[in-house]
């Protein structure tokens, strides 16, 4: 080997032993800092929600939290572990290590976490269950997910009965994969049937984001480009849906056509605060009050006192609601 | 006289015909005899499956991940790998899409940004990976959960409104056929291209045999490597304008999500060697229409989505062991085609020295 490749690799060897030490160095000062702050004398309210980072609606709620949290003395924390069950479970059990004061979490299998609210219990850790009851736990935090949805599809059998004398074709943008989502669902077409006993449904298939809305609805419409009706658990893919229908030729003003959705996104509250198009209704989680509740169902089970469950129901908006702005504005959403 | 012995004789290549008529061009193709098979199958349950039009929202549904794997391929038989584009995805569809809403910018400056945040990221990773060598799966990963932190930092929430100009390119029309159409046709013919007609294309499966060789040698290894991750980060940014551009939005949190998986699905599952150094673009693009059909299929046929989870899951590795098999039958199927035709030229000394 020539000197100067010798010396290009050992200067390419220290380059990179260079840019390892910078990193890691880096890694551990940002690591001393939040050992340290984790170690001050504070009061924590530790939150757990899978893909919290990737749902607008829920950001906001979490926001909200840390701000009410911030306005009564309360340091909130929010971790997101994605889908990833172990990793949830590991970052729980730190907390219980750390002793924070309260843990609230939301369960995608209640079962695994029945032992975890246990193990927080014997710590003196409150343990608040969003959206979910299990055992050992001291209140619930959330929605009544089956009556929400039931309430949706209400509204659209009633729209179906009077504008499409009770027959219509419908497709269930649904999320099978989670409690929640099979709550919804079948709280949708159970309260659509109650209303409309005549109506077919004729696909249903798992949607939660816009891509996936948009995709799976295309391809519903190919099979059955009748459908007139498309009711989904989230807000996210009935846009995707509504972009769909628009993309595959239909009028977006048809005045036969129905899409509703779930939790009240800022494209779907837009799309009723105008009104005129298919897109007909939402179920709008208010998202601040749910923030609030956090944080007050903790300071009151700290306090001692016996919360119970607070339950904060979704509200139903439909074209030209004045409700749409409320959301709009809450959310903090500007023309 | 059987299709190699002519070969032989003539010294040209087999026609398209002959290959046609060898066993071996069948195992070599298993995946594409799949697909067929299950084409006729959508088609006899469907009477909505074998029509224009829904090919035509089989292949806008699968654009973006088309371009993606379109320079991911590459990359990939170079012997390296970008995990990161998904995230890239979101992340530069989100830069086009903050241009526009917040910086009131015009849709092509908007384009161009994304273009070059995703053009960036590839450079990134290809300093690290292709320049520095450190191990590409560890820092694309690293860089998957970079960008899709930086994504949300940057904007948290949906951001949607893009105007006329992304409409037209995620839905309109150009010459009859969709713009996604001619965009993901377009990226896989340069794809071909590239690897099959330019010197560097050569360069590439050098590389991925053995790089230390390919060094040995004077190729231009790192420049080739930089080069790639910049075209498959260029890549992710093209997808993430189109979904920004179909869906008149970008949700920073789902955009894009998880579709790095989705894309080493489609280029392994089309012959490309995670290790490098083998692969072709006609057997990605067969996987990116195969998983295309599937999913349209099993979606026109209202199959529940946990049974579609399992059909998917079954058909992925009916069609990923079929190929393996293929893969290993084909080399000898030609070795005993080779040993026969010596053979039966060795028992036939009088015709061998005559063609001497």
């Amino acid at each position: 080997m020539s000197k100067e490749g010798a010396a290009s690799k050992f200067e390419l060897r220290i380059s990179r032993r260079l840019f390892a030490a910078g990193g890691a160095g880096l890694i551990a000062s940002l690591g001393i800092g939040k050992l340290s702050a984790a170690n001050a004398e504070e009061r924590i309210i530790a939150i757990s929600f899978p893909n919290s980072s990737t749902i607008g609606a829920v950001i906001t709620s979490l926001e909200q939290a840390k701000a009410k949290g911030k306005e009564m003395g309360f340091n909130v924390i929010v971790d997101d572990p994605g889908t990833d069950l172990n990793k949830q479970v590991n970052t729980i059990k730190t907390w219980i290590e750390q002793k924070v004061s309260v843990i609230v979490c939301v369960v995608l299998q209640p079962k695994v976490f029945v032992a975890l609210a246990k193990q927080a219990h014997d710590a003196g850790i409150k343990w608040i269950t969003y959206g979910d009851k299990i055992e050992n736990q001291d209140a619930t935090v959330g929605y009544a997910q089956y009556d929400d949805g039931y309430r949706l599809g209400e509204y659209a059998g009633k729209w179906v009965t009077q504008n499409l004398d009770g027959s219509a074709k419908v497709a269930i943008l649904g999320y099978q994969k989670g409690s929640w989502g099979q709550l919804r669902g079948n709280g949708i077409k159970e309260g659509l049937k109650s209303q409309a006993p005549n109506v077919e449904i004729v696909a249903e298939q798992d949607a939660i984001n816009p891509t996936d809305g948009l995709n799976v609805t295309r391809t519903i419409l190919q099979a059955h480009p009748d459908v007139n009706v498309i009711l989904g658990v989230e807000d996210p893919a009935t846009e995707g849906a509504y972009k769909a229908w628009i993309a595959s030729g239909k009028d977006p003003k048809d005045p036969k056509a129905f899409i509703g959705g779930m939790d009240g996104t800022p494209p779907a509250l837009k799309l009723l605060r105008e009104g005129g198009t298919v897109y007909r209704a939402s179920m709008a989680i208010p998202l601040k009050a749910v923030g609030d509740a956090i944080v007050s169902t903790a300071d009151n089970l700290l306090k001692g006192s016996n919360t119970g469950d607070t339950i904060v129901p979704l509200a139903l908006v439909t074209e030209k609601s004045p409700d749409a702005q409320k959301y709009l504005d809450e959310q903090g959403v500007k023309d | 006289m059987t299709a190699s012995a002519a070969e032989v004789k003539s010294g040209h290549a087999p026609s398209y015909l002959a290959k046609l008529g060898q066993g071996n061009f069948l195992v070599n193709n298993i995946l594409l005899g799949t697909l067929l098979v299950m084409i006729v199958f959508f088609s006899y349950r469907s009477s909505a499956f074998l029509t224009v039009s829904n090919f035509t929202v089989i292949l806008t549904n699968y654009a973006a991940i088309g371009i993606v794997v379109s320079a991911m391929t590459l990359l990939v038989i170079a012997g390296h790998v970008d995990l990161s584009v998904g995230s890239n995805i979101a992340f530069s569809g989100m830069m086009s899409a903050i241009a526009i809403t917040q910086y009131g910018s015009s849709p092509g400056v908007a384009i161009v940004a994304g273009l070059l945040a995703g053009a960036l990221v590839g450079a990134l990773n290809g300093l690290l990976c292709g320049i520095m060598r450190f191990n590409p799966i560890i820092v694309t990963l690293g860089m998957l959960s970079f960008l899709r932190g930086v994504t949300l930092l940057i904007n948290p929430t949906e951001v949607y409104g893009l105007g006329e100009t992304f409409f037209f390119i995620g839905n309109g029309r150009f010459l009859a056929v969709p713009v996604l159409l001619w965009l993901v046709c377009g990226s896989f013919a340069l794809s071909a291209a590239f690897i099959s007609s330019t010197i560097w294309g050569r360069y590439i499966y050098a590389v991925g045999v053995n790089p230390q060789a390919a060094f040995l040698a004077a190729l231009p290894v790192k420049r080739l490597l930089f080069g790639l991750y910049v075209a498959t980060g260029m890549a992710a940014a093209v997808a993430g304008v189109l979904l920004a551009s179909r869906l008149d939005g970008v949700s920073p949190g789902s955009l894009g999500l998880q579709m790095e998986l989705q894309a080493l699905t489609i280029i392994l599952l089309g012959g490309v060697a995670f290790t490098g150094g083998r692969g072709r673009i006609l057997g990605v693009i067969t996987a990116w229409v195969f998983l295309g059909v599937l999913d349209n299929g099993l979606t026109l046929l209202n199959v529940p989505p946990f049974i579609q989870l399992v059909a998917s899951g079954l058909a992925l590795m009916l069609a990923a062991s079929l190929d393996a098999l293929g893969t290993y039958m084909g080399p000898r199927i030609a070795q005993r085609r080779k040993v026969s035709e010596q053979l039966e030229r060795a028992k036939e000394p009088g015709k061998m020295q005559a063609s001497k």
